[in-house]
């Protein structure tokens, strides 16, 4: 007998935005990294005032996470934050290179 | 919250510092000012999602009962403003395709009125028995600016020609425009010798600033008396019977309409008041109080809090 399982409905399927592909690609390759490194390291692709709202969005989706930095004693001030690709995200972003590599130039043709 | 805007702080802090400690005093002002821009936007962008996105399904039935009612009242205020054209002569003895049309081009009109009063009953009845928390509040406020914005092109260009069309069709011929019929562009010159080759009768400068004004300030009713409706509900901590509720509802409405007859009259009888502080009068007064309102509910919460 044919048993039917949860399907996961479109809105539940994670979506990868190009913001978010580069920052998963930063984040690959440098391992950990603050907000504004990753406004630096974009060479202007990503904002200051919106990379927050991006980073914010991206943990809530599961494809990075975050730890605040141990302040030096010395300092005060907030904590900065540090960010890190999950391999969750990493699978995604393997997903999206792969529909930009083979998929897209057939769906263009 | 604070996911979003601490570590936008933070960076910007070490951002800051670093610049200081290495003497790039003119680099850590600039980084100031940028940084604190940034700061400013990822609040506003995380405001306006938790406004929108994160809302509770109780937050969500209040502001759609706010809507709902207030939408409710607006239909019958203007069918009850529409009762003297139904009454009328002109449209007992027009036929039924004319009186429909007579009652149509009469609605604007009507709609300027009842929206912003409209506004004032749908929000003191829906916000009875709930919790109007800030998301709430946002929801409603961004619908009454929407509401004065459907005011603005109703008053500004919208009414006037629905005005002419009624006239024209009430007397089966072509006739002059009058003040009401012009729209807030034609207003807006301010020049009474332009403006009297395009309407029947004199205008003074005055009278001309006045009626501009005027339909600027009453497109901004909505949003006013919305927003007192607001403050009198937050004030009265939901905690209300339908009789007082409908009292301060007329009170607010008389108050407003009392102001601007005054207003008008004081103005046109070339008294001292400016014709634009004389449009504007009511809007200011409800205003003020609304901050009032706003400003006691703030201590007396910030009171309870110690």
């Amino acid at each position: 007998m044919c048993k039917i399982t949860t399907v996961a409905s479109q809105s539940s399927v994670p979506t990868l935005p190009p913001k978010e592909a580069l920052i998963l690609e930063l984040l690959i390759e440098d391992s950990e990294l603050y907000g504004l490194q990753l406004v630096a390291r974009s060479k202007g692709k990503l904002k200051r005032g919106t990379v927050y709202v991006t980073l914010g969005r991206m943990e809530e989706k599961g494809f990075i996470t975050s730890r605040l930095e141990k302040p030096p004693a010395d300092e005060g001030g907030l904590p900065r934050r540090l960010y890190e690709a999950t391999a969750y995200g990493r699978r995604a972003l393997n997903a999206y290179a792969h529909v930009v590599r083979h998929l897209a130039p057939r769906l263009a043709r | 919250m604070e996911q979003l805007i601490d570590p936008a702080i933070a960076d910007l802090q070490h951002e800051h510092d670093e610049a200081t400690r290495s003497g790039h005093a003119w680099r850590a002002r600039f980084l100031r000012v940028v940084g604190c821009a940034a700061v400013w936007k990822v609040a506003a962008i995380a405001a306006v999602r938790q406004a929108i996105v994160e809302r509770t399904a109780d937050e969500d039935r209040t502001a759609g009962r706010a809507v709902a009612f207030s939408f409710i009242a607006v239909l019958v205020l203007t069918a009850f403003l529409l009762l003297p054209v139904l009454q009328s002569r002109v449209f007992r003895l027009a036929s039924a395709g004319t009186a429909s049309w007579l009652v149509l081009y009469s609605v604007p009109s009507a709609l300027v009125v009842t929206l912003p009063l409209g506004l004032v009953f749908g929000i003191l009845l829906a916000l009875r028995n709930r919790v109007s928390t800030a998301r709430v509040i946002w929801t409603i406020a961004a619908f009454m600016i929407l509401c004065s914005a459907v005011s603005f092109i109703t008053i500004g260009w919208l009414m006037p020609a629905t005005n002419q069309a009624f006239r024209e069709l009430a007397a089966g011929r072509r006739i002059l425009r009058g003040l009401n019929e012009l729209t807030l562009g034609e207003l807006a010159s301010g020049d009474p010798a332009r403006v009297m080759r395009l309407i029947s009768g004199g205008v003074t400068s005055e009278r001309l600033s006045w009626e501009f004004h005027l339909r600027i300030a009453l497109a901004l009713a909505p949003l006013m008396l919305g927003l007192f409706s607001l403050g009198v509900a937050a004030t009265w901590r939901r905690n209300y019977g339908a009789v007082p509720m409908g009292v301060a509802a007329l009170t607010t409405s008389f108050g407003y309409y009392s102001l601007l007859f005054y207003a008008r009259r004081d103005v046109l009888d070339g008294a001292w008041l400016p014709p634009m502080m004389g449009a504007w009068a009511p809007n200011l007064v409800f205003i003020a109080i609304t901050l009032l309102l706003f400003h006691r509910l703030r201590i007396a919460r910030r009171e309870s809090y110690q």
